[in-house]
């Protein structure tokens, strides 16, 4: 790295910004998708939008390639450096920036915590709603840029419907303040359109995000199956009577022995082939009224057993299964590749059994923990990466199970975005004239394209729009 | 230049051209003739604006075009699984007729607005119109699952898709959300449905109706559409409470009002109340804080004409037309990104 341009970093950012030493960056070669490493050149940890779009400025000047980072929980390879680029992390930009409680948003620097906001506004009687799994780890920049979702984001929506507003320093050092919490902008959407653009058309410092108000009454309930296929289709019965449960998740048999196996011990019963977890919110009379519409279609798709809680005890014993599912599954196997495709909500069993069969087929462990209610499958291959052709096979199950869904209507991805991983993938679902238009926006925002190079967008089709 | 009616007859067929205020207006049959239309605007230099049934031409200051292309004819759903809350139609259709398919099934269909029937899904989508639901269920483009459309050059392309949660790519259609048709002609688009109630009951009270709006932001009461609009010398609120029959039994003893129309009459009432306060024709909008409603009443209440006001991020929608705040660089390399040849008429 050039001694000058080095000399500029330091300047803005002070020693403690500027990870230079080999063992200060093997820390950031990776993120959740952990057999893709690239070391980066240089780390950098600005504490400010102010410093992010001075060294954004000095990083435009010298042409060098940038991928931004949270904690790096992602899992699509988003986050992995790219050979002689440099690595802007958010771990310094942890401040709240503002709450109004009475007008329902925050304002928060991106590197801070999904679930430290949501506690940080407990007191005000509000919360922040998407809930990725890795809430407790992931920040909120990085839920940004992937458009994450979660568990209650069957009924609250995904990261984008609680972006009020962003400050984002563009790739040529500028800031620019959209931050302004707006129910309907006056020009084109840009805060709609940079959630969920990973990390591609510039580096976001300062979200404007929505707030809810905790609901008067939560009550969360574990049915229990012999099979999945019943518990499959009890989903695709619940979302065709319109039911509006607040999350709709499904656990497998592999998941409950691994968690039965573990410290986890959630007490499910040995009979148990799948646990449905429902929760229900609203006031009394409204979780009643849902109660009323579902009881009858859980028991009807064959549950022998249904516990229902409403403490936060109670609740916290029927989520432990399903919140300790991954830890757990580090009993079967040293990794875990979790895939992440989305289908139409009536075909749930058809797709869940087509992964079971293309993992089967291949002498592969397959864990299924999913956002039933969003049509958003977790397939989880368990496998050791040091055995070269299991992983092979993984990775071929994953694009099988990817073309599977497909072919049924669904998608690549509901949460965890395309990153590195699902690059090819997007030449199975977009046509070239689609990928050129999203290459052109790209452009619009990254004319030189130094902007998490490699990723989302295969480069044949980024280098044809050039022509 | 040549006359832009005669060429546009040749491709479409003259009675496929009649006319929109001064410009020449073509119906395309398909997409085939909408995508030709627009090839052949790029090649003649021509300026197409896009619209629906035209209701919102008023909405924005719009740069000179050479003529206007409707989507009416190219309407009708594409894809509707009651089971799966998704429907796929396309630009042409009205709110109105998709309303009337989906609450048959017991679906919500967003955007709630006035005058649906002048309304395409195309145009709602395009102009980002939210509706008076929208504090319940959020804004249009939350629920613009994905869309196709055609780029100033005639290309077609897809973005998102019929599904309910889907992050593969960018959001390209949150992008085409809102751009007035500067960015590309929107052909088919897919939205996410929400439960029916299974009863309802509309409350209209005069005045600024602080303790119900109060109710409804505390949770007390959660009513489908919350509006206000404006009445000689003050404010009339209309809510339309919704849910199972329970609940809205509740919320009308809560609120005291046991003697509100129920069922479809609650509904044509609602019609009414955003027919009697939407604008028509230009419009101005402008937008505050949820704390600083009441200063919005007070500064709209005396004025002349209609006037609705949606609270939450709190919307006004007056009646006239306002100036258009300048674009910012980056929409303007957006726009020459997707539209190299300004074919689209800027927004």
């Amino acid at each position: 790295m050039d001694a000058g341009l080095l000399r500029g970093l330091r300047e803005v950012l002070g020693e403690a910004g500027v990870l230079e030493r080999k063992n200060q960056r093997v820390p950031y070669e990776c993120d959740g998708m952990a057999f893709v490493r690239q070391m980066p050149e240089l780390v950098l940890l600005p504490r400010t939008t102010r410093e992010t779009a001075d060294v954004m400025r000095l990083l435009d000047e010298a042409r060098i390639p940038v991928v931004a980072r949270g904690t790096g929980t992602g899992l699509s390879g988003g986050a992995t450096p790219v050979a002689g680029g440099v690595l802007i992390g958010t771990s310094r930009m942890r401040d709240v920036l503002e709450i109004d409680a009475p007008n329902r948003f925050a304002r928060v620097q991106a590197g801070v915590v999904n679930a430290d906001l949501s506690h940080a506004v407990l007191k005000h009687g509000l919360y922040y709603a998407p809930d990725p799994s890795s809430q407790k780890a992931c920040t909120l920049g990085g839920n940004v840029a992937v458009n994450s979702g979660g568990p209650h984001c069957f009924r609250n929506g995904t990261t984008t419907q609680h972006v009020l507003g962003l400050v984002i320093v563009t790739p040529q050092g500028e800031v620019l303040d959209l931050s302004a919490p707006r129910a309907d902008p006056d020009g084109l959407d840009l805060v709609g359109l940079f959630v969920g653009s990973e990390g591609m058309f510039g580096l976001a410092t300062e979200l404007t995000l929505r707030l809810m108000p905790l609901p008067p009454v939560v009550e969360t309930w574990l049915a229990l199956f012999r099979e999945l296929d019943e518990a499959c289709d009890c989903v695709s019965d619940l979302i065709a009577a319109r039911a509006e449960p607040s999350a709709i998740e499904i656990l497998d048999r592999l998941t409950i022995e691994a968690v039965e196996a573990s410290v986890l011990r959630a007490g499910y019963p040995k009979e148990a082939g799948a646990v449905l977890l429902l929760e229900l919110e609203g006031r009394e009379s409204e979780v009643a009224a849902q109660a009323r519409i579902m009881e009858p279609i859980v028991r009807a798709r064959g549950a022998f057993e249904l516990r229902r809680g409403r403490s936060p005890a109670e609740r916290m014993r029927l989520w432990a299964g399903r919140k300790g599912a991954f830890g757990a599954m580090g009993r079967i196997a040293p990794d875990l590749y979790v895939c992440d495709a989305v289908v139409p909500r009536r075909k749930l069993r058809e797709l869940v059994q087509a992964t079971t069969e293309i993992c089967r087929v291949r002498g592969l462990k397959l864990a299924n923990v999913f956002h039933a209610g969003d049509g958003n499958l977790h397939p989880n291959i368990s496998y050791d990466r040091r055995d070269k052709g299991e992983l092979a096979r993984v990775l071929e199950a994953g694009d099988e199970i990817m073309k599977a869904c497909l072919a049924a209507g669904g998608s690549l991805s509901g949460e965890h975005g395309v990153g590195l991983e699902k690059l090819e993938a997007m030449e199975w679902l977009f046509n070239h004239d689609d990928l050129a238009a999203m290459c052109r926006v790209r452009e619009a925002w990254d004319p030189q394209r130094r902007m998490n190079p490699g990723k989302l967008i295969p480069v044949r089709a980024c280098m044809e729009t050039r022509t | 230049m040549s006359d832009p009616r005669v060429l546009l007859e040749r491709e479409i067929g003259a009675a496929h051209v009649s006319t929109l205020g001064s410009l020449p207006l073509a119906e395309p049959q398909d997409e085939a003739q909408a995508c030709a239309l627009l090839r052949l605007a790029a090649r003649e230099r021509w300026r197409v604006l896009p619209v629906g049934l035209g209701s919102k031409l008023g909405w924005r200051a719009r740069t000179a075009a050479d003529f206007a292309l409707t989507t009416r004819a190219l309407a009708g759903i594409v894809e509707y699984e009651p089971a799966e809350g998704v429907i796929t139609a396309r630009a042409g259709t009205t709110l109105a007729d998709l309303r009337a398919r989906t609450s048959a099934e017991r679906h919500w269909l967003t955007p709630f607005v006035a005058r649906a029937e002048h309304a395409t899904i195309g145009g709602a989508v395009s102009a980002g119109q939210s509706g008076l639901d929208r504090l319940r269920f959020g804004p249009l483009r939350h629920h613009v699952l994905g869309v196709r459309v055609a780029l100033g050059d005639g290309t077609i392309t897809k973005s998102g898709g019929r599904l309910v949660k889907n992050v593969t790519g960018y959001d390209m259609h949150r992008l085409y959300a809102g751009a007035h048709g500067s960015l590309c002609l929107v052909l088919e688009v897919s939205l996410r449905l929400f439960p029916g109630p299974r009863a309802c009951a509309w409350v209209q009270v005069p005045g600024e109706g602080r303790e119900l709006l109060e109710a409804a932001w505390r949770g007390r009461i959660r009513p489908l559409i919350q509006a206000l609009g404006r009445v000689g010398g003050g404010w009339e609120l209309g809510l339309l409470l919704g849910g199972a029959e329970e609940v809205v039994a509740e919320e009308l003893a809560l609120i005291g009002a046991d003697a509100a129309p129920q069922g479809a009459a609650a509904l044509e009432a609602a019609r009414a109340f955003a027919n009697k306060h939407t604008p028509e024709g230009p419009r101005t909008r402008l937008e505050c804080l949820p704390t600083a409603l009441p200063e919005m009443l007070a500064r709209l209440h005396a004025g002349q004409g209609r006037c609705i006001v949606l609270p939450g991020v709190v919307t006004a929608e007056i009646e006239g037309a306002s100036g258009t705040s300048a674009p910012r660089a980056l929409e303007q390399r957006i726009k020459r990104a997707l539209d190299p040849r300004g074919v689209l008429a800027e927004a």
